[in-house]
């Protein structure tokens, strides 16, 4: 079970952002996907969520692709957005019941999951509020709730770290530790170097929508110029020297 | 300087009024309105003859009818958040910004009170003579009586604000005096504005955060007026939890699938679509309860059924923004399937209201042949609107 983008040209409109995306997700692993602005990182996720069909190549998970067989390929998927996106009509509770519906997960061992979610994010409760009533942070955790209480294959992050607070970041990586070792993969897009140099099992370097490097740390560390340096310098090092332009 | 400030915010708050209303001229939704007051005039003129000349209740319901029309047209001081800070070395001169706006406000305030009493004369002039006297004493007293509230309204914003209920008393007492001896109003209503404009002129400065927390207020019953017609910005209805929506929600949301589900949650609450449709069924009824031409009554009925429907529509596409949305592992058709059964439901529900109230009931000259064949059209309009008015329009949504 991996998740294989092979060869992925694709964009908004005519004109391709990404070029020839390659690479694979494994089960039980974190992959980190880095790149400046504008490198291709959002656009190569709303691929594999499906929000954007590809020009060419192809997505697929577990043998389940996404252009010809999309209902099996996102049952076993999930997906923590960057900016939070509620259902403004629906309390917290509610929320979390479309997730079981359009799931279609068992009640009872769902809701069992939903309610430690809920305690570890301390929202339990809140189950009553509509986002409206939410910080930024907290519809976080809402989406946070949401895709963990699914038994996706493959979680896909975009930028978890922008508006949670330390104790929230530390449970969310916490919750991917155990994801992982149950033998989910896991593909997190990030800023924060640090972070993912710490958790990230590998890595992929998105520069002008091509993958520039990818591999664990010590791959990446070879292909720099200085071997002993950061994730921080590698990427600036291998990133640095691409034009920036806008997804 | 500052009068300067309240003509260049009056043009600026004039232009965005017009835009607003060319949105509300143009929507089918203003031949509602038309209809409505077509219909309610038409009653008006069926229903005065049968006033008789010495009924009591006439003059207290004028004397309400003026006093409520009085709280129409407020005061627009067009002040923002800001003018406390910014205008603050100004303060002295404050005075003059808001005279002038108290002449803008009194001049379409008055305007209202008018129309008011236009309207009211040929009820009250079926139970009193005609006299050129009390007709000039009224139509003085109804300038006087808005300048002498909107005085009160100027208190409001100062530091010494008039008791509470003075905006409501005095065009009472007022009008309740002009009735009976219409120079005796007119003299109060003298006295009281004199009395109070010198209390208002001894008293100029301004109590900033009340003046900017009533014009924000205003300006929201400004704006929340033409969202009946267009989406304004400004306004975004909050959504709330209110328990008497539970059964209609379960109703909406019947069915196993997510789709149905978020349609029903969606649809009750929505502050735009929900309220929308349940405005819309409401004026239809009313329409369709007055217009007892029988063909004119079936075409009310299935114009207003359409227009439903139509208003409906743009729901479909309403959680297209949410990323969720696209992820759940299901069909395309599921969407489709469980919008039209939400159309299906609201427009059996939203059309049979509008049938009931077409059936006149109480109309003695509505046969029941009619009835029938009113229920029968709807019945059938339902069908087809939901069998190929759907689908015609989501292949156009999907297109675009």
């Amino acid at each position: 079970m991996t998740l294989t983008i092979d060869n992925l040209t694709g964009g908004y409109s005519r004109l391709p952002v990404l070029h020839q995306v390659s690479f694979t997700v494994n089960p039980g692993e974190l992959v980190g996907l880095i790149g400046l602005n504008g490198a291709g990182k959002s656009t190569t996720i709303n691929h594999l969520i499906g929000l954007l069909t590809p020009f060419s190549g192809s997505i697929s998970l577990n043998g389940a692709n996404l252009a010809t067989d999309p209902v099996a390929y996102k049952q076993q998927i999930a997906y923590v957005p960057e900016t939070p996106v509620l259902y403004p009509e629906l309390t917290l509770k509610e929320h979390l019941e479309l997730t079981i519906k359009a799931y279609q997960l068992a009640e009872e061992p769902a809701w069992e999951r939903a309610h430690r979610l809920l305690k570890r994010f301390r929202l339990e409760n809140k189950l009553d509020w509509f986002p409206v009533d939410f910080s930024k942070g907290m519809k976080q955790k809402v989406m946070i709730t949401m895709a963990f209480l699914t038994e996706a294959k493959l979680f896909i992050i975009d930028e978890p770290f922008y508006g949670l607070d330390p104790l929230a970041v530390r449970d969310l990586l916490n919750l991917i530790e155990e994801k992982k070792a149950a033998g989910a993969a896991i593909l997190m897009s990030t800023h924060v170097l640090a972070t993912a140099e710490q958790h990230c099992d590998r890595f992929v370097l998105l520069a002008n929508g091509r993958v520039r490097a990818a591999g664990t740390l010590g791959d990446l560390k070879a292909q720099a110029p200085n071997p002993a340096a950061s994730l921080d310098e590698i990427y600036l090092a291998l990133a640095t020297g691409d034009d920036h332009h806008d997804e | 300087m500052m009068n300067d400030l309240f003509a260049r915010r009056k043009r600026r708050q004039f232009g965005l009024l017009l835009r607003y209303w060319r949105l509300v001229f143009n929507d089918h939704f203003i031949i509602a309105l038309f209809f409505l007051f077509g219909a309610l005039a038409y009653s008006y003129a069926q229903w005065l003859p049968q006033v008789s000349p010495s009924s009591w209740w006439v003059a207290p319901l004028v004397v309400a009818w003026l006093t409520v029309a009085c709280q129409f047209g407020r005061l627009a001081t067009l002040v923002e958040r800001a003018d406390p800070i910014a205008l603050l070395p100004q303060t002295g001169r404050a005075v003059g910004y808001f005279r002038a706006a108290w002449y803008y406000s009194f001049w379409r305030g008055a305007l209202i009170s008018l129309a008011a009493l236009v309207v009211a004369l040929p009820l009250l002039l079926r139970t009193q003579a005609f006299s050129w006297f009390h007709l000039a004493c009224w139509l003085v007293l109804a300038g006087l009586v808005k300048a002498l509230w909107l005085l009160r309204a100027r208190q409001e914003i100062s530091f010494k604000p008039p008791y509470p209920g003075a905006k409501w008393w005095e065009p009472l007492v007022c009008w309740s005096l002009a009735l009976w001896q219409p120079g005796l109003g007119l003299t109060v209503g003298l006295i009281l504005f004199l009395a109070i404009r010198t209390r208002v002129l001894a008293q100029p400065e301004i109590a900033w955060r009340q003046a900017v927390a009533t014009e924000e207020a205003r300006m929201e019953s400004v704006y929340r007026f033409f969202n009946l017609f267009t989406d304004v910005p400004h306004v975004q209805g909050r959504v709330k939890r209110r328990a008497y929506q539970a059964p209609l929600i379960h109703w909406l949301a019947k069915g196993e699938g997510p789709w149905e589900y978020l349609y029903g949650h969606g649809l009750a609450r929505n502050a735009e679509v929900g309220n929308l449709v349940a405005r819309l069924t409401l004026v239809a009824m009313v329409i369709c309860y007055f217009i007892t031409v029988p063909w004119l009554n079936l075409a009310c009925l299935l114009l207003f059924t359409y227009l439903v429907a139509s208003q409906l529509m743009p729901f479909y596409r309403q959680y297209d923004q949410v990323a969720f949305t696209h992820l759940y592992p299901l069909p395309n058709s599921a969407k489709r399937v469980a919008f039209r059964r939400l159309l299906n439901r609201v427009l059996l529900v939203a059309a049979g209201l509008i049938c009931l109230a077409s059936w006149s009931l109480g109309w003695a000259n509505f046969s029941w042949d009619q009835r029938g064949l009113n229920l029968l059209a709807v019945l059938v309009e339902v069908w087809l609107l939901n069998r190929y008015y759907l689908k015609v329009r989501l292949k156009k949504s999907e297109e675009n």
